[in-house]
């Protein structure tokens, strides 16, 4: 029986990320994407915060993994039409528009460069041209061309134009005659990802957008200064081509604003701040400013970013920018300095805004194909904002990303993942791909055969071929050599699998364009022919060659020879490498009985998981045991754990409370735990673990916390208000108690939130005032919840230097009236920090291996595309065990590293990359060097008979070799790129071939 | 005589290495004098391979990787540098100019960057002359 | 083959055996044994994959015992060369860099500049003594991570030669020794290194050339032809000072044990020398190690070449002697101190033991009269 479909509608981030982790989990996936390639806003983007991680690099092997994933199919050029049919049983059909170019294409752009029409692109917002035929983008995947009929000159038999088609040299390649296809697919869930779309700054007129060049989007000078961006990266002004002098970005460009958008956009601080911190590195000497209202620096090492940006001399003013003008050359941005008091006319020559994000375009239509309901905002709702934000209004549709709200890169790849753990519960039927690798191949004499390339002009316009494929064929152990006009071409494969059987190669090189792009592409006609696909090597002779050597054919030529002697080098020294499995023991363990760890378990125990879940407390339950009622929507937190302690008594879930992780042992798949608990020690095998051990609240020693009785945290407010109302006292609240100070940078996210909700309670009765840095309501409904306060009386005050009390009167020097303010106060209200849970992980560190942040929080593997990931394989990170985080953040983060679990627990054994490294017993004098510098704990010193020995863990390892280098006597091995091959490359570039 | 300099260039499968691709595809064009061996990380280049290809004639060695704090393995990226200032000191000590070593980060959607980074290695190696001091320009 | 043997004498070998109970190697694991290697030869066998062939020490503690004057180690060093020819090659320790850099200073195309270090104030010009300097320095940066400490050697026996009134000169165009390349059956390598050097002696016009490195001595001892001038280690300068009352010690109380280096133990004699002076210092006691003198075993590496699961057993077990002896080990060839170092790094090191360098040590104490 075959697999059970989910259909993820979008292609950006969030539905790629959603799509492997189904895909990978055993189900089916139809992957829909609207635009004619994968990677959404993301591939737009040049960096990302807070790691000025470049975009494409992190994203690109992600949107090829889902390309090729033998689980999904990728519907490009697709939309959904209609939706009939319940959870389990839904029809769908798809309209998939033609691309008039299929798949034989070769990307070779014979066909750009003929064609007569260009228009500005919109993947560089327009600042660069494409053709009626194009690739959005160099590393756009599917990276097949499409044609935009609506600029094409060959309009039926009305106008032949047909350049494209005479400089093709591909056969049956362009297709004008292709048409539209209707597909039905049948699906049994449906994960919304569609992303959302920006505000037109035109509509803000005062701003000047489309009116003065030099004022643009913050995406358009991503592209511009992005290194494949239409000025290669240069920054520039878009109105006089010269480096700009002085940018001023504008933040809150219509976001936090009733005329425009009410809430808060949430990404548009941080990437403010990254873009400028890139033009500040762009252009030393420039002047950068920002203005702002609040800058929500609130994520994972934010608060560090926005401090860095303000040493690197990027000043920060806080006020919204009211009017853009221009006078002579340059640019006038009015603002009032609402720290200082003063109107300035900041002079300036590009501006940049952050306009609002709004809800993707037709998403009406959307909620209207799917039958679920949108929110206040025009954004989709959840079914419940606080511990549901991730499913619809309908069974069986989960959201994700920004389809519920603005949020960034890693918000949403946690949510994708939650959507996904959600979606897998209606999968019944689950495969995995399976491929037989041949073992052999590697025995006997190396016996190469060569292929080189022509790629049509684009190697043999510049190289000549014949002559290399020559050459080629007369060094030593190449017993074929052959030019061919396309080897990627489906003819070439047949006939590079029929020559390794007629001729009985054990090797094969391919002289063509690049591993990364068609390596795998090789891999598999090797395996078809029956030998090892790790005897297969490039060289990449176009885009590193004649590409770039257009106007020295020559040398280009001489440079293609000592390509191949090179490749002959390493294949001469290549073994069949063979992934090695590793068996699963099908079962998790949940460290943490909150509300991330019921809401993993349940998530788990839905897709038939056998779960055991630990917490050391008496009680399940955690935090949110000692809330009131939840922001923004007021409901009470007893009430939703009532309902999830009601699922969990349902549920098979294995509950051991007092319970505590002792030790654990062994490795993804594998785990041998022994837990703690009242009735003594207990050993169990798991195959994933997921750590839920939330965070601890700071403990105040300041603002007289410890000497005065009307001192409280917010937390001992929520039970103060539990117990009863609370009437006609003057109530003071201060923000940042711990927190985004010298000792611990790091903000803590939900305190804003959660204080403006319990003000907005309080008001009504009491006579509240308010004390903070910066007010960081992003959340959903957070603004609004604001608003209210606002409304209801609450006074604000904005603190740069710490209020002061004395047991009745807060001392305070208010930023915005400039004056220094007595407040007489009865209660005092601290919004105290989130700090990690020092003892818990201090043990995990021990037990574990698991590495930590500077702040103490556990480290994900990838601050931006693994958030729910530990650095150690099979350790899933739920809640607050990462960094602080609000309580919707905590229940998607928790199904994400439910869905990773579910993925791992779904095979029967894990493959390994037979890429690791490995260790040649006899040689290693187990110093240890080795698994010091191994990223990921893989490498671990164990006892063999008379002695000790290095160990790898195949299923940890991930090749990059650190180890190899470091370890002194060449014990260490990495498959496929050893010692010996590597120094016969470069032996062989010398022009020594043995 | 016309003399050619032999420069070999480590790159980083993940940044580099498409950095190079890049280059390529968006046909910026650099000097034939370098040849590209990949390698998964730039913290596999192991400080035996570059005193080896000196020993083999090379002329220049450049290794490149992913910027610091990208590196798709955390941080081999940090080995690489802390390998190459080594390398400085014992090249300098083995009678080889330093200035022939060099390390230069480069992400994946750099291409311009990639062919830039290239074109003024080879022109600083050029400007030195062949390793061994033997015929030059 | 057949020559080799004759050469060194293996064809004499009678299989008694007492090279092989005595073979460091095979005591910690080694599948095969020198006899075994020497019958497998007369019976004509390859022995180009022996496990032997590139696992021995070449310390030469089997022909201490061997009753037919076998050379062993002589015929290894023949039989690493055929090895070669035939594809075969020692597994290289730290990524072939210490091999490389030997190629490299023979190839004669760069001009060396490892002296940054040297205070010149400490040397002459024109004298007749020359230190001889090796390659500390390039190990100490190749290795600092192993602890290697070479040039401290060095910088300790400029101070020694100046405290007994000689300013030493240091000879700028030095290359690497050879020993190393002679022992790995690098034939043309060692010879390239050995010519040069010749060559910068024969100019600098020295009557003596004073080494801390016994490999240095060794080999030029040994394998270089006789060059006309005196060669000494720095522990026959010193014991020859004591012996003149020119040297003096300040006191230092210290217990220490004594690591005889190969090189200038068993293939230059020189066991008392070192041993003299350390007991000339007072508050010194030596204590001497279950093996010593000529029976003294080995600090577990030769010729930077496979070093692995049996050199850090070899090490382990030299270092407990040690440890039962003092709590100080005296080295005084400053391989086996960076080998020692290394190992103290290491997972599993549990000795409560420090090393010293012979010549470090004297330095400390040592006053002119």
């Amino acid at each position: 029986m075959s697999a059970s479909s989910v259909l993820v509608i979008g292609g950006g981030i969030a539905g790629i990320q959603a799509s492997l982790d189904l895909a990978n989990a055993g189900a089916h996936v139809y992957l829909i994407e609207k635009a004619p390639f994968l990677g959404g806003r993301m591939a737009q983007l040049f960096k990302t915060f807070p790691t000025n991680d470049c975009s494409t690099c992190i994203e690109a092997p992600l949107i090829v993994e889902a390309h090729r994933h033998s689980n999904i199919d990728v519907l490009v050029d697709s939309e959904v039409m209609t939706v009939a049919g319940n959870a389990g049983n839904f029809k769908v059909q798809v309209l998939k528009k033609p691309k008039y170019v299929n798949d034989n294409c070769t990307s070779c752009g014979d066909c750009f460069d003929a064609c007569p029409e260009a228009v500005p692109n919109e993947f560089d917002v327009g600042l660069k041209l494409r053709k009626a035929i194009y690739l959005p983008f160099p590393q756009a995947v599917p990276s097949t061309y499409t044609i935009d009929r609506d600029l094409c000159l060959n309009k039926g038999h009305l106008i032949a134009c047909e350049k494209c088609l005479e400089a093709c040299e591909v056969e049956n390649c362009i297709d004008f005659e292709m048409e539209a296809e209707m597909l039905d697919l049948d699906v049994v869930s449906i994960i919304v990802a569609c992303g959302g779309s920006v505000l037109d700054p035109r509509s803000m007129k005062n701003y000047g957008y489309g009116k003065f060049e030099n004022v643009i989007t913050n995406m358009e000078f991503e592209r511009l200064v992005s290194a494949s961006g239409p000025t290669e990266g240069e920054l520039v002004e878009l109105e006089g081509m010269e480096s700009p002098k002085r940018i001023t970005f504008v933040l809150c460009a219509g976001s936090r604003d009733v005329n425009f958008q009410g809430y808060c956009s949430r990404v548009c601080c941080m990437n403010s701040i990254k873009e400028a911190i890139l033009a500040k590195e762009h252009l030393k000497d420039a002047e950068i400013k920002l203005l702002y209202m609040d800058i929500r620096s609130f994520g994972k090492g934010f608060e560090e970013y926005y401090n860095r940006a303000k040493e690197m001399g990027i000043k920060f003013v806080r006020g919204k920018a009211s009017d853009i003008t221009k006078k002579d050359e340059h640019l006038v941005v009015r603002v009032e300095n609402t720290e200082e008091g003063k109107i300035e006319d900041m002079e300036t020559d590009m501006v940049v805004l952050a306009p609002p994000l709004l809800p993707a375009e037709h998403i009406g239509d959307l909620a209207k194909v799917l039958d679920i309901k949108l929110d206040d905002n025009g954004f989709f709702r959840s079914e419940q904002v606080n511990v549901l934000p991730l499913r619809g209004t309908k069974e069986g549709i989960f959201l994700c990303g920004v389809a519920t709200g603005p949020k960034d890169i890693a918000d949403s790849v946690a949510e994708a993942s939650g959507a996904a753990s959600s979606a897998l519960s209606y999968v019944e039927n689950r495969e995995h791909p399976s491929v037989e690798i041949p073992e052999k191949g590697g025995e006997g004499e190396p016996r190469i055969g060569v292929f080189v390339c022509h790629c049509g002009n684009n190697i043999a316009g510049v190289v000549d071929v014949e002559d290399v494929a020559g050459y080629a064929g007369e060094l030593p152990n190449v017993v074929h050599s052959e030019n061919t006009l396309f080897a990627c071409a489906d003819s070439t494969i047949e006939d590079i699998i029929n020559t390794i059987r007629e001729k009985d190669l054990n090797r094969i090189i391919v002289a063509a364009c690049s591993p990364k792009t068609h390596g795998d592409l090789f891999m598999d006609a090797l395996i078809e022919a029956g030998i090892n696909p790790y005897l297969f090597e490039m060289s990449n002779i176009r885009n590193q060659c004649s590409w770039v050597h257009s106007d020295e054919p020559e040398r280009a030529t001489e440079k293609s020879k000592t390509l191949i002697r090179m490749s002959v080098a390493r294949a001469n020294l290549a073994e069949p490498l063979i992934a090695e499995t590793s068996s699963v023991t099908k079962s998790a363990l949940i460290v943490g009985g909150g509300i991330a760890g019921l809401t993993a378990a349940l998530d788990l125990n839905a897709q038939g998981i056998d779960v055991t879940l630990i917490e050391k407390q008496e009680e399940l339950g955690g935090r949110l045991r000692e809330l009131h009622k939840l922001s923004p929507e007021g409901i009470e937190a007893s009430k939703l754990l009532t309902q999830k302690m009601k699922d969990l008594l349902k549920s098979n879930v294995n509950v051991m409370t007092s319970a505590t992780l002792d030790d654990v042992e062994g490795y993804v798949g594998n785990f041998q735990v022994t837990i703690k608990s009242l009735e003594g020690v207990t050993a169990k095998d798991f195959g994933a673990i997921i750590l839920a051990i939330g965070a601890e609240l700071y403990e105040p020693t300041e603002f007289g916390y410890v000497d005065h009785e009307n001192v409280i945290t917010n937390l001992e407010l929520e039970k103060m208000m539990e117990a009863g109302p609370i009437e006609g006292k003057t109530i003071s609240f201060i923000q940042c108690v711990g927190a985004r100070n010298e000792e611990y940078p790091g903000c803590s996210r939900y305190c804003c939130e959660v204080a403006t909700h319990q003000v907005a309670q309080l008001a009504e009765k009491n006579k509240v005032n308010f004390l903070y840095k910066d007010m960081r309501t992003f959340g959903k409904g957070a603004e609004e919840n604001y608003k209210v306060a606002s409304e209801k009386g609450v006074r604000f005050f904005r603190w740069t230097e710490q209020p002061e009390f004395d047991g009745n009167e807060v001392k305070v020097q208010d930023v915005f009236s400039g004056m220094a303010l007595a407040l007489p106060t009865d209660l005092l209200v601290l919004s105290v920090a989130m700090r990690p849970n020092q003892e818990t992980v201090e043990k995990l560190v021990e037990v574990l291996k698991v590495s930590l942040s500077e702040e103490g929080f556990l480290m994900e593997k990838h601050v931006k595309l693994g958030p729910v990931e530990s650095s150690i394989a099979g350790v899933f990170l739920a809640g607050c065990v990462s960094g602080p985080k609000r309580l919707d953040e905590t229940v998607s983060s928790a199904s994400g590293a439910a869905a990773k679990a579910a993925a791992l627990l779904s095979k029967d054994e894990i493959l390994v990359s037979p890429i690791v490294a490995f260790v040649r017993e006899d040689n290693c004098r187990w110093c240890a060097r080795c698994s010091e510098v191994c990223p990921y704990s893989a490498i671990d010193i164990v006892e063999i008979e008379g002695g000790k020995v290095a160990w790898v863990n195949g299923a940890m390892c991930t090749g990059c070799g650190a180890c190899v280098v470091e370890c002194p006597t060449k014990a260490m091995i990495l498959k496929g790129f050893k010692d010996e091959q590597i120094e016969a490359q470069i032996d062989a570039m010398m022009g020594e071939l043995v | 005589m016309s003399w050619d300099p032999q420069i070999l260039v480590f790159a980083c499968n993940w940044c580099s290495y498409g950095g190079a691709d890049a280059a390529g595809v968006s046909r910026f064009q650099y000097p034939p004098d370098v040849q590209i061996v990949r390698v998964m990380c730039s913290g596999r280049v192991d400080p035996g391979f570059v005193l080896r290809a000196f020993n083999k004639g090379a002329d220049g060695v450049l290794v490149t990787g992913c910027h610091l704090g990208d590196c798709h393995y955390q941080d081999g990226n940090y080995k690489a540098e802390k390998r190459v200032e080594m390398l400085y000191t014992l090249l300098g000590q083995l009678g080889i100019q330093s200035e022939r070593l060099g390390l230069e980060w480069i992400s994946a959607a750099e291409g311009q960057r990639f062919a830039n980074v290239i074109t003024d290695f080879v022109g600083k190696i050029r400007r030195l002359g062949p390793a061994n001091g033997g015929e030059g320009p | 083959m057949k020559e080799s043997m004759q050469r060194t004498n293996a064809q004499m070998c009678y299989s008694c055996g007492k090279c092989t109970a005595h073979c460091p190697v095979v005591r910690v694991g080694a599948s095969e044994s020198p006899r075994e290697m020497v019958e497998r030869a007369q019976l004509g066998r390859d022995l180009t994959n022996d496990d032997l062939v590139w696992n021995c020490l070449t310390c030469k503690l089997c022909q201490n015992y061997c009753p037919e004057d076998v050379d062993f180690i002589g015929f290894i060093r023949e039989i690493r060369g055929i090895s070669r020819d035939n594809g075969g090659k020692p597994e290289y320790t730290h990524g072939e860099m210490m091999q490389t850099m030997a190629r490299i200073f023979a190839s004669g195309k760069f001009k060396q500049n490892k002296l940054e270090w040297l205070d010149r104030s400490k040397t002459s010009h024109d004298g007749e003594v020359a230190l001889w300097i090796g390659c500390g320095p390039y190990v100490d940066t190749a290795l600092k991570d192993h602890g290697s400490d070479q040039v401290n050697i060095s910088n300790a026996a400029l101070d020694v030669l100046n405290m007994l009134g000689i300013k030493p000169r240091v000879l700028d165009e030095e290359v690497c020794c050879g020993h190393d390349a002679l022992w790995i059956g690098e034939d043309e390598t060692f010879e390239a290194l050995m010519d040069k050097n010749l060559e910068v002696i024969s100019r600098s016009e020295i009557t003596k050339l004073v080494f801390t490195c016994p490999e240095g001595y060794e080999v030029m001892k040994h394998e270089y032809p006789d060059m006309g001038i005196e060669l000494a280690h720095i522990s026959e300068v010193v014991a020859d000072a004591v012996d003149d009352g020119v040297a003096t010690f300040d006191k230092m109380e210290k217990k220490v044990t004594y690591q005889d280096p190969c090189r200038l133990g068993r293939f230059l004699g020189i066991y008392d020398q070192p041993r003299k002076v350390l007991e000339q210092i007072p508050g010194i006691e030596l204590v001497e190690m279950e093996h010593s003198g000529k029976r003294s075993r080995c600090c577990g590496v030769s010729a930077w070449i496979n070093c692995n699961q049996n050199s850090k057993r070899m090490q382990m077990e030299r270092l407990e002697e040690a440890e039962n002896a003092a709590p100080t080990l005296v080295t005084n060839c400053p391989k086996c101190l960076t080998h020692f170092n290394c190992v103290k790094n290491e997972d599993g090191f549990d000795k409560e033991i420090e090393f010293t360098d012979w010549t470090v040590l004297v330095s400390k104490t040592l006053r002119g009269v």
